[in-house]
């Protein structure tokens, strides 16, 4: 909330260095690594509550940074639409090395083609007849996630709070709502079309049409692109959370860290414990070694799980009180790796050659 | 001539400057266009792109905050000072 930081660690990832903050007082709720066409340029969002949100850049990791004179993700004149924040920045495809996505509040998806340098937004989202019926979520009206298929460019899957998801197969021209199956507890008709509160999606590169979601109370499982979701809350003490992250290898294997209820968003029994699927969510089961287990009275938001591309994988989650916790195999164990930061909004992981 | 008194956030984008000159009286919308001109980063972080005064902002000219006057509107008169201040939001 108050700047990035950025966590290093040694060789064997068990001692990690602190450096930061970057980016100093605003609050930085999207970051991403673009290592495409010999580029090694860190993107961030930083938003000071008074002055508004703009993309930074640091093409040498966060020692300094590029801030646009005039904000270069702004919705144009006559959209009626100011820009409050920004809360994902992803990558384009790695054969389309100059685009990039952004997803804001109020809700809509922003593209550029020129690596980050221009941006507008999708206008098919933007004008989409949906878009005035849906409701800020809690964190306010926000496009946050962006899943794209390696296989198809011209496919991608949003998720707005409290929209839905989204899926177009036309680049971005034409949008349909992807949510049969997902319910919305908070409306009158469980099942509607659209207005669900979905809090994350995610997908794995070897099998993109299957898609995991963690929802405002529920959790599913699509393996037709969103056509249709099934329940896979099987074994978690709650459905309710906001984290979910993806195995960078096996793609049967997913990470979340449940949430005890919308009303009382602290970790069920105050207990610390990330829970894994390693069967597609026929099944998950609970990681705590290393985590506190008593009087844990914990939240850990939306993109604040991330997970590395080492084998074993490591997988990394921050809290809502600061704390920053790393597992070096796969979330068997937990170490504290930093302990009182401001509230973490974000967690994002990227390998760099040393 | 008109001076425009800058909080410390936005003189990076002014310079390291305080305080700017502006030569252009009329509307305070007139004055902050002008201060664009000189400072586009200024410009653009007390107005949205739809060209409000952000929420949290609060733009005076003399003493009178352009809020509860005729907003962006309010007139400038030649020699008068402006303020840009943040609102006291949050904790």
């Amino acid at each position: 909330m108050k700047g990035a930081f950025l966590l290093r660690p040694d060789s064997r990832r068990g001692e990690w260095t602190v450096e930061g903050p970057y980016l100093r007082g605003h609050a930085v709720y999207a970051m991403a690594l673009d290592g495409r066409a010999g580029r090694q340029r860190l993107w961030a969002t930083a938003m000071n509550s008074h002055f508004g949100t703009v993309l930074a850049s640091s093409d040498d990791l966060g020692k300094s940074w590029a801030i646009p004179e005039e904000p270069s993700v702004a919705f144009p004149e006559g959209a009626e639409l100011s820009l409050k924040q920004i809360w994902q920045i992803a990558v384009g495809p790695d054969d389309q090395p100059d685009v990039m996505y952004c997803g804001v509040e109020p809700a809509a998806l922003f593209k550029s083609t020129d690596a980050g340098e221009s941006w507008a937004p999708v206008q098919g989202l933007l004008d989409h007849p949906h878009r005035k019926q849906w409701m800020p979520g809690g964190g306010g009206l926000c496009l946050h996630t962006i899943v794209q298929d390696p296989s198809n460019t011209d496919r991608m899957l949003i998720a707005v709070s409290a929209g839905g998801a989204y899926r177009t197969e036309d680049g971005g021209k034409s949008w349909r709502a992807r949510n049969k199956g997902v319910r919305a507890e908070f409306m009158p008709d469980k099942h509607p079309e659209f207005g669900q509160c979905v809090h994350k999606v995610v997908n794995h590169r070897s099998k993109p049409e299957r898609l995991f979601l963690q929802n405002h109370w529920g959790l599913y499982r699509s393996d037709d692109w969103g056509d249709s979701w099934q329940d896979i809350a099987n074994g978690v003490p709650s459905d309710f959370g906001f984290a979910m992250a993806m195995h960078p290898h096996d793609p049967d294997t997913v990470y979340i860290v449940p949430i005890e209820a919308d009303v009382f968003r602290v970790v069920p029994e105050a207990k610390l414990r990330v829970y894994r699927t390693r069967d597609a969510g026929a099944s998950w089961h609970p990681l705590a070694n290393g985590l506190p287990q008593e009087s844990a009275y914990e939240n850990v938001l939306r993109d604040c799980m991330a997970v590395d591309r080492a084998d074993p994988a490591g997988v990394y989650f921050g809290t809502r009180s600061g704390k920053v916790f790393a597992s070096g195999d796969e979330g068997e164990s937990w170490q504290l790796v930093a302990d009182t930061l401001p509230p973490v909004v974000c967690v994002k992981t990227a390998m760099i050659a040393s | 001539m008109v001076t425009v008194g800058l909080p410390s956030y936005l003189q990076q984008f002014a310079d390291g400057k305080d305080r700017v000159e502006v030569d252009s009286g009329g509307s305070l919308r007139n004055v902050l266009s002008e201060l664009g001109k000189l400072h586009p980063g200024v410009e653009t972080r007390v107005l949205t792109e739809q060209g409000e005064v952000r929420p949290h902002i609060n733009v005076f000219v003399g003493e009178r905050n352009c809020r509860f006057e005729k907003g962006l509107e309010t007139d400038v008169p030649d020699g008068a000072e402006v303020m840009i201040l943040t609102a006291v939001s949050g904790g």
